[in-house]
């Protein structure tokens, strides 16, 4: 009976070294990897689509009524809208109107060769904002 | 004869077998797209724009530096020489093949109406600028 005792006293001194931490730290580590693989980071880089106007695309047989088309010119100075020279401001107000006319209307951005091309990029922008997808680009001398 | 004790301490072997399996995670999961982005290149900002989703495998991203130079991945070229690979692409994956013109924002446009002119020459019709949405973490 002794005996039985000592051993049962001896079994409880070896296990009270501490808490095993090898299962937690194993499952630690699993959620670690599962918020990492589950992250979804924010997005960062944009794309706005490009559409230059050819010359050589064949002409539709019978045309619809074409929209009448807004001109935007990029200089490096600023832009211009239908050739009323307007700031960053007064070109959002007037391609908001717009579009609430129709989302569908043409707009051509004439992008002059000195401009920076963060200019164009803003009319982009501006007009994807405005979902005015109806757009191309050509080059102004 | 006495049975030796183990020693007392934390057992490190699978704890360091995740470690090696998280390793093996990152370096199968890592961009190796980084190279196709040029740090000199400062986008423009597009807050409104649509942020880029699931990207085409064949796109070819073009970086255009300030001063106009020409980049893509880690080899500076020409405009011919762009001409000539871009002409490749196309014999080879058709004219559908997504370019993405990474533009700093303050290169002049010349610049950029090259690359755009060089892309409708060869029949490349899906063109895009590409241009920051959010700042990110």
């Amino acid at each position: 009976m002794g005996r039985r005792k000592r051993d049962r006293k001896r079994r409880f001194d070896e296990n009270d070294g501490g808490v095993p931490i090898t299962p937690m730290i194993d499952v630690v580590f699993l959620l670690l990897i599962y918020f990492v693989a589950t992250v979804e980071p924010i997005p960062i880089f944009a794309h706005l689509n490009v559409y230059t106007p050819s010359s050589d695309a064949p002409p539709k047989e019978k045309p619809v009524d074409p929209p009448s088309l807004i001109r935007i010119e990029v200089h490096a100075e600023g832009f211009t809208f239908d050739g009323v020279p307007v700031n960053s401001r007064q070109l959002d107000g007037f391609l908001g109107t717009l579009a609430r006319a129709s989302k569908t209307q043409s707009v051509l951005i004439m992008c002059s060769l000195s401009a920076p091309h963060g200019q164009l990029v803003e009319v982009l922008n501006y007009c994807a904002k405005h979902e005015l997808t109806n757009l191309s680009i050509m080059d102004a001398k | 004869m006495r049975k030796q004790k183990p020693l007392p301490g934390v057992n490190m072997t699978p704890m360091i077998d995740v470690v090696f399996l998280i390793i093996i995670f990152f370096i199968c999961t890592m961009d190796l797209e980084k190279d196709k982005f040029d740090e000199n290149v400062i986008l423009a900002w597009a807050r409104s724009a649509q942020a880029v989703g699931q990207e085409d495998p064949l796109t070819v991203t073009v970086n255009v530096r300030e001063d106009g130079t020409i980049k893509i991945g880690k080899r500076l070229m020409s405009a011919r020489t762009f001409q000539a690979i871009m002409q490749k692409t196309v014999n080879r994956y058709g004219t559908g093949v997504p370019v993405v013109i990474r533009g700093d924002r303050l290169v002049l446009h010349e610049h950029i109406s090259r690359l755009t002119g060089v892309c409708k020459s060869v029949g490349i019709w899906k063109v895009k600028f590409a241009a920051i949405i959010s700042e990110g973490e």
